[in-house]
């Protein structure tokens, strides 16, 4: 059974009730990567949100069953327990919490919620020493206010160093790529490349096919007003970044017509 | 309308009469032969408090705070007070690793066998300000008042007219002190009573140093301290200061600290405020000297029924200096905190650079945060910023939380944790920040028990 299956997926915003996803079906197995594109305002971020748990949102339709359950029974903090894990595209600021204080509590509310004792500060250390290794990130990272002056890579990177110490079963990176000069670009794909496992499948969210030249997915999907309108390989990435959505949007408009 | 005289007046009076009752009553110890010199100060203290009386509500620096219960006690002078409770009362306000010289004072009075003095070097001199007006130091005479003048506020007036005792700090020119110099005001005992601390810190140019004021009680009596300090930051000084109130939760507070920076000289305080039912903080820095910096950052804890009221000023004279404000209250049950942050910029004090910012977290729907920005600019070259939030958590920055694993409860203690801890962060001595950040730890960051 795939890790992550989703059925006819209806949501909307909360707030307005407007419809964003108009019935996404998606299979995702252990250790696939599965690249989401689209033109803005596909749905894309939507899609990553909602996998998420973030409230804004609401289904109206459809299921999304996560390891044989029932994701959207979930609240986000018992996603990310089960395992489920979201880089933000616009990573959190916050003041005041270090990295390391930041990360410790989530990595003990995961074990909490596992029945494991809580991890001791020299463990804590070790692990956070290992995984700022695969990211090449410096280890003062860890004493500095949560995303609090990092610059726009640093962020970023900091999302794949959560993913790293946490060690999600399913992780979605939501337009990891955007704003990041080439090494940057190249520093995150290195890190999420690290990660990549037998157990563990990865969505990548992306508007752009450079990313995929570093991540290279086993799937892509293009998602089009909510729904997903073409699937195919790696080579689809490359169709897209030859020839535009446009392509997708008219030969979707000609079957509809 | 006007025609009744409001009871809110007679009240003020009242509290008037009988401070200058007391200061009647207690005159030969406060014409003590140490005070002989500052004998004409004094009268005219006196004279000012006696003139303007306690402030009202209809002037405009007091309309928000509601200083009647402070009137409807009554306040003596302490006489003796018990060593043996005192040093109890000190173990619960020290901080457990902090190598610093220690100037204690209970009651108001300079405790030497609770101080720590530890040699300083390069002719720095820490002590009481009563053995050093005893020894007559011009220095001293010159910078006494000058700073926090009586005019400032009726309460300097007050503290002027009643100090006994005090704190003196004087590093000369390029010394720099590593060890910060901690003064504690302990106030110990069962009865109502009136303590005026005082400080006055001189630096000298070039020279370093970091200054600790805190002012604590452990029992629940009505008491009332009435600080003043003065803080003279010479060319190219450092200075860090810390105010940390930690009064019991019966206690009045009102505290008027001035600095003086003069030219390139940095002045960084942050001022916490945890006890005391009611507290008002007057902190002003005069930038008097291009090139300076002044940062004057502030947090409030506070719940139940306390009252807290922040009036900053910073009075940029020249120009080519910056100033940083930030000031942060975490308010729950029916707590309430004022902040005016009032920045003149003289005609003369071009390229000033001057940013303010107050924000203030509401844990209860019964709390209230006022906030008034009051920027008064004479010159037309330069950078002034205020900004003010007042409100809840973020929802967005919860989600987030949420999205690591961390459940509910445990991210809007975590985010109230590190909203304080913004200003505990600035905290330059590193015992003392340890200690407040476990404090704001356990009271906000609570996570569930293990499974």
């Amino acid at each position: 059974m795939a890790l992550l299956e989703i059925k006819n997926l209806h949501a909307r915003v909360a707030e307005t009730g407007a419809e964003i996803l108009r019935g996404i079906d998606l299979s995702v197995n252990a250790g696939e990567v599965h690249a989401i594109m689209g033109p803005n305002g596909s749905g894309k971020s939507t899609l990553a949100q909602v996998l998420a748990g973030n409230e804004q949102y609401e289904v109206s339709e459809g299921s999304v069953t996560y390891d044989g359950h029932d994701l959207l029974e979930l609240e986000a903090d018992e996603r990310a327990c089960e395992g489920v894990f979201m880089a933000f595209q616009y990573p959190v600021e916050i003041p005041g919490v270090s990295n390391s204080h930041f990360l410790r509590s989530a990595v003990n509310a995961i074990r909490r919620h596992r029945g494991e004792e809580e991890i001791d500060a020299m463990d804590f250390l070790a692990l956070v020493k290992e995984k700022t290794k695969i990211l090449d990130l410096s280890e003062d990272l860890m004493s500095r206010p949560v995303n609090t002056g990092f610059s726009g890579g640093e962020k970023k990177r900091n999302e794949i160093f959560q993913m790293a110490v946490l060690d999600p079963r399913l992780a979605i990176l939501d337009e990891t790529d955007s704003g990041l000069d080439i090494d940057a670009l190249r520093a995150v794909a290195d890190g999420v490349n690290a990660l990549r496992s037998p157990d563990r499948a990865t969505i990548v969210v992306t508007h752009y096919q450079r990313l995929l030249n570093y991540i290279v997915p086993d799937f892509v999907h293009v998602l089009a007003n909510g729904r997903i309108v073409k699937s195919g390989g790696k080579e689809l990435a490359l169709e897209l970044e030859a020839r535009g959505y446009a392509w997708v949007e008219d030969e979707l408009a000609a079957t509809e017509a | 309308m006007m025609s009744k005289v409001p009871t809110a007046d007679q009240a003020r009076v009242a509290a008037r009469d009988a401070h200058l009752a007391e200061i009647e009553r207690v005159a030969p110890r406060l014409a003590a032969e140490p005070f002989a010199r500052i004998a004409p100060l004094r009268a005219q203290a006196i004279a000012r408090f006696g003139e303007v009386g306690m402030p009202g509500p209809r002037e405009e620096a007091w309309r928000h705070v509601n200083l009647r219960p402070l009137f409807q006690s009554t306040f003596a002078v302490p006489e003796e007070w018990d060593e043996e409770a005192a040093r109890q009362a000190l173990a619960l306000f020290t901080f457990a690793g902090l190598d610093a010289t220690r100037l204690v004072f209970v009651n108001g009075r300079f405790a030497e066998t609770l101080s720590t003095l530890p040699p300083l070097p390069g002719g720095a001199w820490v002590g009481s300000l009563r053995d050093a007006l005893a020894n007559g130091s011009d220095e001293v005479l010159a910078h006494l008042a000058h700073h926090a003048p009586i005019e400032d506020t009726p309460f300097t007036a007050l503290n002027t007219a009643m100090f006994e005792d005090g704190a003196l700090i004087v590093i000369p020119r390029g010394v720099v002190i590593e060890q910060p110099i901690h003064v504690l005001h302990l106030t110990v005992g069962p009865d109502p009573m009136i303590t005026s601390p005082r400080t006055l810190a001189l630096i000298g140019e070039g020279a370093q140093a970091t200054l600790i004021e805190s002012f604590a009680g452990h029992d629940t009596a009505t008491h009332f301290t009435n600080a003043v300090s003065e803080i003279q930051v010479g060319p190219g000084a450092h200075v860090h200061h810390l105010k940390l109130q930690r009064e019991g939760e019966d206690a009045f507070h009102v505290a008027n600290t001035r600095a003086h920076l003069e030219r390139d000289a940095h002045f960084a305080s942050v001022n916490v405020t945890l006890g005391s039912q009611l507290t008002r903080n007057d902190m002003g820095a005069r930038i008097d000297g291009e090139g300076a910096h002044c940062a004057l950052d502030g947090l409030n804890m506070v719940s139940g029924a306390q009252w807290v009221d922040n009036h900053t000023l910073l009075d940029h004279a020249v120009p080519h200096c910056t100033s940083h404000q930030l000031y942060k209250s975490v308010l729950d049950d029916r707590a309430t905190t004022v902040f005016n942050g009032r920045i003149i910029v003289r005609q003369d004090a071009q390229r000033t650079d001057a940013i303010q910012s107050n924000h203030s977290l509401l844990l209860s729907d019964t709390a209230t945060a006022h906030t008034q920005p009051n920027l008064e600019i004479f010159a037309d070259d330069v950078k002034c910023t205020h900004g003010a939030t007042v409100g809840n958590l973020e929802e967005h920055k919860v989600y987030y939380l949420r999205t690591r694993g961390i459940g509910e409860a445990e991210a809007r203690g975590l985010l109230t944790f590190a909203f304080a801890n913004e200003i505990i962060e600035r905290i330059n001595v590193e015992p003392v920040r340890e200690q407040l950040e476990a404090h704001l730890f356990a009271r906000f960051h609570r996570p569930p028990e293990s499974a």
